[in-house]
């Protein structure tokens, strides 16, 4: 398959996302301002403290109102990372 | 130092000279373990800073990783100690890492959304309203309404989804992450599909999805197989 084949269709900021939703899964904290969002309904939400997770991971894990102090990846390993 | 993971993939694969630049911009190198190996990138700690700059840097690596094999892409922020560590760790779990490479050979994610009803998805007089406070009655007779559309919808969900399988066994090997996001309303899944039949993947779905049942449909990839790949992230 060359590069070509293998570029993402469909909506830029649906697929900035869908990127996040993969490559994160379990939560991380983002030091950035991102707002995904579809036909007004938000795919992944950004809190204040920048701690973003997708709506599924939110749903199985519940860690949406967990705070987050630091903005490194010890969320990420807590849970059971390398 | 540190060793950073992106992805495990069928030993013989080098990362490409000109692209292989990772998170924090390093280097990304191929790291051989036995039939595997793990492209990998030397860091300076044991955590990422966790910017959006990290989250396309490693999926670029392991999309690059794509062009060469069907890789077992790892989470963002998977670090081990050095070299010696993501070794051990490979090799404890060998048997299932082969497993996963052989699960997804030749095969892409397709993630697919649809929205199951658009005058509630765009906020809809239902999904908005307030319970009534006037009466217990009226009260319990929202309440009654408000888990029938719940219902309504998770069955309207289920039928879709059935369908879709349905209609795309011939293009799909295997679905996963199905969920019903019933406030939304939202139906999502994850296809894995041969990568010679996306655009065929495609077609089906979308005449499924918004021709046949006239529902916004929302496609993206193809990705890493990322949902189908949880050893890479144990």
């Amino acid at each position: 398959m060359s590069d070509s084949e293998f570029e993402l269709a469909g909506d830029e900021r649906l697929v900035l996302g869908d990127l996040l939703n993969h490559v994160l899964d379990k939560g991380v904290v983002i030091s950035g301002d991102v707002t995904i969002s579809v036909a007004d309904i938000d795919l992944i939400r950004v809190g204040l403290n920048l701690f973003i997770t997708s709506i599924q991971t939110e749903l199985q894990h519940a860690v949406m109102e967990r705070p987050v102090a630091d903005a490194d990846l010890s969320v990420l390993r807590d849970s059971g990372g390398t | 130092m540190p060793t950073y993971l992106y992805c495990v993939i069928p030993a013989g694969h080098e990362p490409p000279a000109a692209t292989a630049v990772g998170v924090e911009f390093a280097p990304v190198r191929a790291l051989s373990c036995g039939e595997l190996d793990a492209w990998v990138s030397t860091v300076p700690g044991t955590s990422i800073a966790g910017t959006l700059a990290n989250a396309r840097a490693h999926d670029a690596v392991v999309r690059t990783a794509m062009s060469h094999a069907t890789p077992v892409p790892a989470r963002l922020g998977q670090v081990a100690g050095d070299d010696d560590d993501l070794r051990r760790w490979m090799r404890e779990r060998e048997d299932t890492l082969i497993r996963s490479t052989e699960r997804v050979r030749d095969c892409v994610e397709m993630t697919l959304r649809v929205l199951l009803n658009e005058a509630d998805a765009s906020g809809g007089e239902r999904r908005g309203s307030e319970a009534p406070r006037h009466s217990g009655r009226a009260y319990l007779d929202w309440l009654r309404g408000r888990q029938q559309a719940q219902q309504d919808t998770e069955r309207r969900a289920r039928q879709l989804h059935e369908e879709i399988a349905r209609q795309t066994s011939g293009v799909v090997r295997e679905t996963a992450g199905v969920s019903v996001h019933a406030a939304v309303p939202l139906l999502e899944a994850a296809h894995l599909v041969p990568r010679g039949l996306v655009a065929r993947h495609r077609d089906i779905v979308h005449a499924v999805v918004e021709v046949r049942w006239g529902l916004r449909l929302m496609l993206t990839g193809p990705w890493a197989p990322y949902t189908f790949c949880a050893a890479a992230n144990e």
